[in-house]
Formats: structure tokens, sequence, C-alpha cells
């Protein structure tokens, strides 16, 4: 028992959906926030929703639902810090962490920065086939849209993508 | 030169080399003994068809709380010392606009006794809706012109209602907004305009959306020429008397200056006119008098990794807020705008999700008055609805770049008047 609140055998499945899906969700979460530190504490957000979750997913169905938290959860961060950027001073001479740099600095942050700015549809895309490394057929069945609509939406996301990641080609 | 794929493999290699805290399980589990966070709706997103319940003392005080937290980072210097000057012309006034309000804590219901039998024929049952003039002969509409998902801004011509699926595609007689519109580096161009409204001189106000700043708001000419960057909000919706209504994230809705881009947040019931912290408005509407306003919001649920798409009737006189909806109908709804008698005119059928966009299957109308709706349209796919300043037309757009025209009255289908493969939304 911890805390009075949750019981060990009402952790004994999150703990399997731990050991089952966090590292790939790791790797999701930061590719997508182009941070280690943030990904992981994303991660640990989303099995944390899981438990408290008042409408479970179905079984077998734990890894698609951690990983639409953890997508928005990212999203919400990006949008989120768009605001405090935009209201708060600028840092004087932000120094880039140890794990951004193991991650590629400058570049992570710019592809996070400019994956984020997809539109819906192409970040999913992108997000469940490059990050989350699934196939387009099962990028389709996830977000519920047609294998050709992924591939458009994969094409455009790269062609926006080109644009603004430019100088870090 | 690397090529994108090349990019986005090796950034997902380099994420997946990063390894899981050997402490992640025993984070996860101390943070279970937390106490969970208080989330408290401030709109009912349960019961459809029922009225909105108001905005709760402890979600205003979180509102309050997060907005004096951003306030407070945008007023202390690097240096720690606190600037009273914006920093930018676009910070939120903590001046309210003058909207009168009134302490109502529930939306007006009608009364049982008087209610009237169920409206089947679509009669309006308010004031009688005026003649309409002729149809307008354009539309202004965003046009995604090579497919690259960032639309230019045009005008279109029109023609007299042409059936379903019929008709040639629509003259661009000028553009007002080459497609790409903006630099690089300006807020969200990542997306393109995805609203627009006119102005009172013919001026067209858009909206770039969301991501990955709080959206932007744009002004051109009516002739075109260079976008002026008016301020930073989403989905720009102009007034009978030229005011601009913006949303902004963590703010709420307000209204934004043309002439200065400044923003003043509107108070209804003394009140920030938000959604949750997660929430984000995604249309907005005046009424013709000026005096309401019709929201589309997005409403999260965190937790449960679920969204859902519902309108809201704002009174801005009474201070009240009403939500609109059709019971019993499937989806969500969206794109709400007003009839020529106070009727409100909105998309059904909408999907839910998250990463949807809010493309709907059917028109329904909302009496305000008995707080109920009818389905009139069914399986048109639309994707905007959009009122003429007089009320005379409303025209829908739809997911195969088609613009339908309905009287403004009764919504009368008169037909398909614009056509153009990419059209993404249009305004009279």
């Amino acid at each position: 028992m911890i805390d009075g609140t949750v019981s060990d055998a009402g952790l004994d499945g999150l703990r399997a959906a731990y050991d089952a899906h966090a590292r790939p969700l790791l790797r999701l979460a930061v590719a997508l926030t182009g941070d280690a530190a943030l990904g992981e504490d994303l991660v640990h957000d989303a099995f944390v929703r899981l438990h408290r979750a008042t409408t479970p997913p179905a079984p077998g169905a734990e890894g698609a639902y951690l990983r639409r938290i953890v997508t928005n959860l990212a999203h919400d961060h990006h949008r989120h810090g768009a605001v405090v950027r935009r209201l708060a001073p600028a840092p004087r001479d932000p120094a880039p962490s140890a794990e951004s740099d193991a991650l590629g600095g400058d570049r992570a942050r710019a592809v996070a920065a400019a994956v984020a700015a997809l539109p819906d549809r192409q970040r999913g895309c992108v997000a469940l086939h490059y990050f989350a490394g699934l196939t387009d057929v099962a990028v389709a069945a996830e977000l519920g849209i047609s294998v050709g609509s992924v591939k458009t939406h994969l094409h455009r996301a790269r062609a926006a993508l080109a644009r603004t990641l430019e100088e870090h080609r | 030169m690397t090529d994108v794929d090349t990019i986005l493999r090796e950034h997902a290699d380099a994420a997946a080399a990063v390894e899981p805290a050997a402490d992640g399980w025993a984070q996860i589990v101390a943070r279970l003994g937390e106490e969970p966070p208080i989330v408290v709706p401030l709109v009912d997103r349960r019961r459809a068809g029922r009225p909105t319940r108001r905005v709760l003392l402890a979600g205003a005080a979180a509102v309050v709380v997060v907005a004096a937290a951003i306030a407070a980072v945008a007023l202390v210097g690097d240096d720690g010392t606190t600037d009273l000057t914006p920093a930018e012309s676009t910070a939120p006034d903590v001046t309210a606009s003058t909207v009168p309000t009134t302490p109502t804590t529930e939306p007006p219901s009608p009364p049982a006794s008087t209610e009237p039998p169920p409206d089947t024929t679509g009669t309006p049952t308010t004031t009688a809706p005026p003649v309409p003039a002729a149809m307008p002969d354009e539309v202004v509409a965003i046009v995604d012109t090579d497919g690259d998902g960032l639309g230019a801004v045009v005008r279109l011509g029109t023609v007299e209602g042409q059936p379903d699926g019929t008709g040639p595609d629509s003259e661009v007689r000028s553009v007002l907004v080459e497609d790409p519109p903006f630099p690089d580096d300006a807020p969200g161009s990542a997306t393109g305009p995805v609203t627009l409204d006119l102005l009172p001189d013919g001026s067209v106000v858009y909206g770039i959306c969301c991501e990955p700043a709080a959206g932007a708001v744009y002004v051109v000419g009516p002739d075109g020429g260079e976008p002026r960057l008016l301020g930073y909000g989403e989905h720009p919706a102009v007034g009978p008397d030229g005011t601009v209504a913006v949303f902004q994230l963590y703010t709420g809705v307000g209204t934004m200056d043309v002439a200065t881009g400044r923003f003043t947040p509107l108070l209804v019931d003394g009140e920030p006119l938000m959604a949750g912290p997660d929430d984000w408005a995604t249309g907005l509407t005046w009424s013709p008098d000026g005096r309401q306003l019709l929201v589309d919001w997005l409403l999260h649920d965190m937790e449960a990794g679920t969204s859902e798409r519902i309108v809201e009737l704002v009174d801005l006189d009474a201070g009240t807020r009403q939500r609109v909806a059709l019971e019993g109908a499937a989806g969500g709804e969206a794109h709400g705008t007003f009839l020529a008698d106070g009727r409100v005119a909105f998309v059904t059928g909408v999907p839910q999700g998250y990463d949807q966009e809010a493309v709907g299957t059917g028109i329904a109308v909302f009496d305000p008055a008995r707080g109920t709706a009818e389905e009139r349209f069914g399986a048109l796919r639309i994707t905007g609805l959009d009122t003429t300043a007089d009320g005379g037309w409303v025209l829908a757009t739809s997911e195969d770049g088609a613009v339908r025209a309905f009287t403004g009255a009764d919504l009368r289908d008169e037909g398909t008047v614009a056509r153009r493969e990419g059209l993404q939304a249009a305004a009279w």
C-alpha cells in the first residue's frame, strides 16, 4: 500500500504496462520534445494518468493510449512554452544541457519544434511513424484514417519540414 | 544536404539512445501517492442539450493563478526588477472590456407553462427575418492553391446556386495574400491562414493557427498588399461595429484593437471567457447586434486522453453561457453561426478526437429561447459556416471545396455558389 491510496495489486497491471511500453514511449517523448529530462517526465505523467484514468483502455490498447497521452502532453508543452516564451524575457545566455547535447543540441530542439509546428494530423503521422516506429498501416489504424491519408500527411509533413529545417540539412 | 527522412530517422535514433532513469518506476509510484490535481470543468462537457455550468470558483481561481503567473513572468525583468511596461503591445490588458455583466448564475430557461410545441418547420420563433439582398457576387476564401497545406487569401467570384456536385471552378478575381504569405519565422507560419473575416472597410483579417505560437492575427487591405501582423491570438471574428474578437491561450476570448493590436480580455459575469486551461476556442462568431458571441470549444480531458467539441452561446449583456447542441446526436458540434432571427445554425457530427479536423456531417438549428435544436441537413461534410453581415445568407464550406448558400432567414438550400479545389474557409 502506498500512501493509503494505491494498492500493490492495482500496480501490477501498471508495472506490466511500464515494462512493455516505457522505453518506446521515452523515445517518442524525447523525440517530440527534444529534451531527455522533459521526455522522461512526460512518460511518467502518462503512466500516472493511465493509472488514474476513469475509463481505462481496453486490454491490449494500453500502448496506443499511452502514445496518445504522451503526444498530447508534448503538444501542450510546446503550446504552453510558446506562450511563456512570448511573455517572458528572453534568457541571457541559455546553456544547453548535457542531455540536449547528447541528443544533438540545437538540431534536436529545432527538429522537435518543427514537428510541433506541423498541423495536427501531419504531426501525429510523423510522431507515430518516425518516433514510435509504427508502419503506415499501424499509424492509419491508430489515427482512424486511411493508409493513403497517412502517406499524404507524411509527404506534406516532410515538405513542410524541409522548409523549416533548411539550415539543419 | 541531408533529406528530411534521414533527419527524422537520426532524430528518432538519438532519442532511442536515451536510457530510462534507473528509478523511473519508483518515481511513478511516488507520484501515484500524491494527491491528483483538482480538475474543475468550466463547461459542462457531458450533457448535450443542457445549459452549461458557469465557471466555478475553483476553476476561476486557477485561471487567475495561471494568468497572474504569466503576468508575473512578463513583468519581471532579467535582473529581477519589475518592469511595468508591457513587453509587447499585444500583452493582455488587465482592464477588461466594458461588457455589462449581471450576477446571473444559470442561463435563462423557458417557462414551462408557455413552452411552445417543437418547431419542425424551421419557422423563426423570434423576430421576422429581413429579406436578403441579392447574393454577394464574390467570397473571400482561403485556398490551398498548390496542395502544400498552406493557403492563400483570394477573392472568388460566385455564381447562381448550382445543384451539388455540378458547376465549374470559381474564377479567382484577385489574390490578396500569396501562398506562402509570411517569412519563415513568422508566428505560426507553418500552418498558414486558417480562418478569416471581413472588416467594415473591406480589409481582411485572418488568423494563423496556434502552433507553435499561440496563433497570430494579420490584416490585409481590400486589394491585398503587405499583410500587417496585428497581434497574437486565434480565430479572429469581426463584429457588426468592426470589433475583432480573438482567442488567446490561457487568457481566453477578448477583443483586439485593429489599430494597435492591443488585446483586452472579455469578461462574462466578471470572469474570463474561457473553458479549462487545457482547452481552447476553435471558432468565434458575433451576433448581428454584437451582444452575443458563439464560441466553438475544443475541450481536452488530459487524463482520459480524449477531446470534445462543443458550441457555446455567450450573452455578453446577461453574462450567461448556454450550450448549443442537438440532443441525442452523435459526435461533437462546431462552426456556430447566427441566423437572421437570432437562432443559431451549427454543424453536428464532428469527430471528437484531439487530432481530428472539425468536419461535420450535418447542420442543425438551435433556438436559444427553447434551449432545443432540430436537425436540418445531413451528410454534407461541412467544414465551416458563416453569415453575411446583413444576416441574409449563410454559406457553408464543405470538404470538397464547394461553397453552398442558404438563406439566412430559414436556412433554405440555394445550391453551390462557388467551388475551388483546396478551399479551406470562406467569408462574405
